[in-house]
């Protein structure tokens, strides 16, 4: 299935970006399910879907580098392949955090969409819910061996907590925050900096969220970030 | 200046053959010197000093290529010798080199060509009778190899920012594709371990080692492993195409515009770029390669099939069957293979009988 070349090559360069940073770092591994380059797909109407899971094997935990977890993410994303530029029309990024006993510490799900009404245009929700949908070849090829049915601590699931833009590369660059580098003020962050670095060269070329009545009211009221600004598209 | 090629040949009825025939092939456009083998002055010191002594000298200094039989045993000046110590020294020198065994042995042991890859090699086939193809593969990979040397002044000069990516991307003409290249130096490094300038290295000999270096990288692993490039099989598998369709001349000619006409081009090896065949495709409004040839040609060009399960399309090769296959019926990520080659897999059958070994 054919996307062009310039869509989807960010996105491999991205995730691979991170997992040398991961690889320098010593922070674990990164599986793809499926290659990366499979990840976007024509869909129907003539928009482009991303559809990928990420396998962040044995990651390091920030606080205490000694202590491990798995982490999932899911990545579902709509792109506008407009000729002005690629345009995000749609994201949901979730991310299930794991022991390495196989039992699920919790999830997050990051969603950016259409404006509506009560609802923030970025925000996420935290829950305790196990993957779901994910087959057992792609679950193999992610070297993901946990079996469901373990689910941690019972959560509400139902607030929605207001965020940044929080779509794929946002994720990503919060999860290298949180893992790659311990807190010793000596190592000064240096794996993180390094695939921030790749990232702003990469963002560019990534899709953007299409947020017109958000930045107008960036615009407006720039002299702090409001909490009005997340709901700007009900003005 | 012209290419130069020397060969070691240690038989002196195949020996003849292939030089006539490299000969014909280089068609003035270069020379070939056989390597003396059976006399000259001194017996002393280990074969390899001695290789690398004599192809400092006059004829065989300043090569562009040198070709060997894998199998030198029978010199009369070096018994028992074979292509590892040629190469040894070619190495040492930072000249490029390629082998070659008659009945094709080395080439026809996949599993152990594929997880040797840290070891820089080119291995050409061969079978006695077909000198002439031997001869335009060497010939092929010499012209590489003068390509590269050639271009890389000018690329090392350009470039704001070198790095292995950047640079085969400037050299192969294509700068947009540098980010995918680089992928095929992840995992991979010690192939590119010749790529750094040693201390107080003259520029000459760095630009000769890092051309040999850059020649072997894309010989070895960005054309082997279908990711940036893709070979026939792959193509056909990744647009969606069953092979004997694509094969047919009609439907080559809507890709032509995607043909890889770089270093090693000439080789028998058939490439395209995958990025351009991506861009065909989508610029055509086409989900995939298939519904947009049939569209083209007006007629109906059938779907690929994986080789494990007919009934469902292919997209991806098999690196040990050669064939192409589907995701479901195949596996990904081996250590050995480059980041970048995301369209290689082991399907699951090579994967049941080799799978403990991988």
């Amino acid at each position: 299935m054919s996307v062009r070349y310039d869509l989807w090559s960010p996105y491999e360069s991205l995730v691979n970006a991170l997992g040398k940073a991961a690889d320098q770092a010593g922070c674990g591994d990164i599986w793809t399910s499926p290659p990366i380059g499979s990840w976007l797909q024509p869909s129907e109407n003539g928009d482009v879907e991303l559809d990928g899971y990420l396998h962040l094997a044995r990651w390091k935990s920030r606080c205490e580098h000694s202590k491990l977890v798995h982490i999932l993410l899911h990545a579902q994303e709509t792109i506008l392949d407009d000729r002005g530029g690629p345009m995000l029309l749609k994201s949901n990024v979730r991310v299930y955090y794991y022991r390495t006993d196989a039992t699920l510490l919790q999830s997050v799900h990051f969603d950016y969409g259409k404006p509506q009404a009560a609802h923030p245009l970025f925000h996420a929700q935290v829950s305790n819910v196990e993957p779901s949908g994910l087959s057992t070849g792609e679950a193999e090829e992610l070297r993901f061996g946990f079996t469901a049915g373990a689910a941690g601590l019972t959560c509400y699931r139902d607030a929605r907590i207001p965020t940044s833009d929080m779509t794929l590369p946002s994720v990503l660059l919060c999860l290298a925050a949180d893992h790659l580098d311990s807190d010793d003020a000596s190592q000064d962050k240096r794996f993180f900096r390094e695939f921030r670095d790749e990232l702003l060269r990469l963002q560019d070329r990534l899709p953007k969220p299409s947020i017109p009545s958000m930045l107008d009211s960036l615009k407006a009221q720039s002299d702090h970030l409001h909490s009005s600004h997340w709901f700007a598209h009900m003005a | 200046m012209g290419l130069r090629i020397i060969l070691f040949e240690d038989n002196p009825e195949p020996r003849n053959k292939v030089l006539e025939e490299l000969k014909s092939e280089l068609a003035g456009n270069g020379e070939v010197f056989p390597f003396d083998l059976d006399g000259g002055p001194g017996r002393d010191g280990v074969y390899q000093d001695r290789i690398e002594s004599a192809l400092l000298a006059d004829p065989y200094k300043d090569a562009t290529l040198i070709v060997s039989d894998f199998d030198l045993s029978a010199s009369q000046k070096y018994p028992g010798l074979s292509e590892q110590q040629v190469r040894a020294a070619a190495n040492r020198l930072a000249v490029p080199e390629c082998g070659y065994a008659r009945g094709g042995k080395p080439s026809s042991d996949d599993f152990r060509r594929l997880s040797k890859q840290r070891e820089a090699s080119i291995v050409l086939d061969f079978e006695p009778g077909r000198e002439k193809h031997l001869a335009e593969q060497a010939v092929s990979v010499a012209e590489g190899f003068a390509f590269i040397d050639g271009r890389l002044p000018m690329a090392l000069n350009e470039l704001k920012r070198t790095t292995p990516g950047t640079l085969m991307a400037s050299i192969l003409g294509k700068p947009e594709y540098a980010d995918k290249i680089a992928l095929y130096a992840s995992g991979d490094q010690d192939r590119l371990v010749d790529m750094k300038r040693d201390d107080g290295e003259n520029d000459k000999l760095y630009h000769k080692r890092l051309a040999c270096a850059l020649g072997y990288w894309l010989w070895d692993s960005i054309l082997r492993y279908p990711g940036v490039l893709v070979n026939q099989v792959a193509a056909s598998s990744h647009l969606n195409i069953l092979e004997d369709d694509f094969s047919q001349s009609d439907v080559q000619a809507l890709f032509v515009g995607a043909l890889y006409g770089g270093p090693f081009a000439e080789s028998g090896r058939q490439q395209w770029w995958r990025g351009m065949l991506d861009d065909i495709v989508a610029d055509g409004g086409f989900s995939d390669g298939s519904e947009f040839a049939s569209n083209r040609l007006d007629t109906k060009v059938r779907p690929s099939q994986c080789s494990e399960e007919p009934a469902i399309p292919a997209g991806y090769y098999c690196m040990f069957s050669k064939k192409p296959v589907s995701l479901k019926n195949s596996r990904g990520g081996l250590p050995w293979f480059p980041r970048g080659a995301d369209l290689a897999r082991v399907s699951a059958s090579k994967m049941a009988e080799l799978g403990p070994w991988l």
